[in-house]
């Protein structure tokens, strides 16, 4: 049987199981090379925590993903959000693009400050969800007013009622932004509130790998300070913070399914080039 | 009900929904059609909810009702100005209103416009071969003085040759422009394959996760009880 006329579900079934087995069994992979995007997004936030004009500013880890990602973005979230805590940074959770990254970005932050002894409200906050339609409008009111802009945090208290809101009042109070999307939100901290206070805000950005390729010329520019792509980016971020996790281990699943991939189309690609010389023949 | 009893229901709904969206690359069926509006109709409930309990009761509803700001109704008006363009007597009271919004978000869009593109054409024009970012500086990558060189000097000539291939506002004759066009013409292609590539790696990894919670979270810790 020739490879253009398999079943696709004999492809599907084959792809199956090469995800499945490095997930089932131990296979050995070398280690991933860390990648530029990678290392500066793992120094800035090394540069945040030591300098002493940011290291007591507050991160905003901004969720903008659904459950249709959770592979990519939720695994950059835990590597990154472990750095985090690990100094003792304070940290808002937010959502402005999918509801759904609010209780994600919620549930993952509350095991991972549990783990760490950060206290709710003193520590960490959940901002919430607001909508995307006017978050250009919210970002800017947010600039000079992060209390009356966005009101109330995802339990209903207000902000100013928070007590680690006390300190954090304005974009110049924020030292970090860490964007994780399945979408181009970024764009919006760039244009509306990264470099509308008195000193530039460092920008991260987690999106999935299929967001990732629009992302850099914005780290060519300096608009953004570093990027982990994808499930690659997260197994990366993981390697260079010795704590492997969900992502080193799909990793070899991630490249095994892309060598199946490439030796199909090469297959493919082969069987194809026959049946059009046969054909050539046939008609000569 | 216990929490353990709870997780476990939990999961077995994830189970049965993976396996039922993802019957469809069998053949089309019913199973699949079932868990496809379900997804759909919790999706929906879903942003409903979050509309309602983050944005319109802790924004508006409270602040109108519990702490006196009366004038937070206006935006009930307001908001029924939009619906007045299925209303061929009244239509123009949604255009009064729809103007309003296209006026602020052109506004925005000039500062969007600023923010996001100026920076990203400063740095276009300003890709000197001899302009060399520190080693460590952003958009450097870490890269060599003599490899950085040759990034810029490779950004510069795939930027004129790629501008070259939309050139359509003349016929391409001769032998430098039409080459040069080509040229454009790969590596737009490369471009494409890179895109590809990469859609290829974020499709496999959602493949990877739910494959992770069908043999981790369901068989090795649910059934076979391994951490």
């Amino acid at each position: 049987m020739r490879i253009p006329q398999l079943d696709r579900r004999v492809l599907y079934m084959l792809l199956a199981i090469v995800v499945s087995i490095p997930l089932l069994v131990n296979v050995p992979l070398p280690p991933p090379a860390i990648t530029p995007p990678t290392k500066s997004f793992y120094e800035t936030i090394e540069t945040v925590s030591t300098d002493p004009k940011t290291k007591d500013k507050l991160v905003i880890i901004s969720c903008n993903f659904g459950s249709g990602t959770l592979a990519e973005n939720l695994s950059q979230l835990e590597a990154t959000l472990n750095h985090i805590v690990s100094k003792r940074m304070k940290f808002a959770i937010f959502a402005f693009n999918d509801p759904q990254g609010r209780d994600l970005g919620g549930s993952t932050a509350q095991r991972i400050a549990d783990k760490a002894g950060y206290k709710y409200g003193k520590d960490w906050v959940n901002w919430g969800f607001r909508p995307p339609q006017g978050i250009q409008s919210l970002l800017k009111a947010m600039v000079n007013d992060l209390h009356g802009a966005l009101g109330t945090d995802v339990k209903g208290t207000k902000l100013s009622a928070i007590p680690m809101m006390a300190n954090y009042k304005k974009a110049d109070d924020v030292g970090l932004i860490i964007e994780y999307a399945a979408s181009d939100t970024v764009k919006y901290w760039v244009q509306f509130f990264q470099r509308a206070g008195s000193t530039p805000i460092a920008t991260l950005f987690c999106p999935t790998s299929v967001m990732a390729n629009e992302a850099y010329p914005m780290l060519e520019t300096g608009q953004l300070q570093g990027m982990l792509v994808g499930l690659k980016g997260a197994n990366e971020f993981e390697t260079v913070m010795k704590r492997p996790g969900f992502a080193t281990r799909a990793s070899a699943s991630l490249s095994y399914s892309h060598l199946l991939i490439i030796l199909l189309i090469i297959l493919g690609n082969v069987g194809m080039i026959q049946d059009r010389k046969r054909q050539q023949g046939a008609t000569k | 009900m216990k929490e353990e009893t709870v997780k476990l229901i939990v999961i077995l709904l994830g189970v049965a929904s993976t396996l039922g969206i993802y019957s469809i690359l069998y053949k089309e069926n019913k199973v699949f059609r079932f868990f496809e509006h379900m997804y759909l109709g919790l999706a929906a409930g879903y942003s409903i909810s979050a509309a309602w309990n983050d944005i319109l009761r802790p924004q508006w509803w409270t602040l109108m009702m519990i702490e006196g700001r009366w004038w937070m109704l206006f935006a009930i008006p307001a908001a029924m100005m939009f619906y007045m363009i299925y209303s061929k007597q009244n239509s123009w009271m949604s255009r009064l209103i729809f103007g309003l919004f296209l006026g602020a978000t052109a506004g925005q869009t000039f500062q969007s416009f600023a923010a996001d593109y100026f920076p990203k054409f400063r740095t276009a024009a300003s890709k000197a071969v001899m302009d060399l970012p520190e080693v460590n500086q952003p958009g450097a990558y870490g890269l060599t003085p003599y490899s950085a060189a040759l990034n810029n000097v490779l950004f510069m000539v795939i930027l004129a040759s790629v501008m070259t291939y939309f050139f359509f506002s003349f016929e391409q004759k001769g032998k430098v422009i039409p080459s040069v066009s080509k040229f454009g013409r790969y590596t737009l292609m490369v471009a494409f394959g890179a895109l590809f590539g990469s859609t290829i790696m974020a499709r496999m990894s959602l493949l990877i996760g739910r494959m992770y919670f069908l043999i981790h979270d369901f068989v090795q810790v649910q059934l076979l009880h391994m951490q």
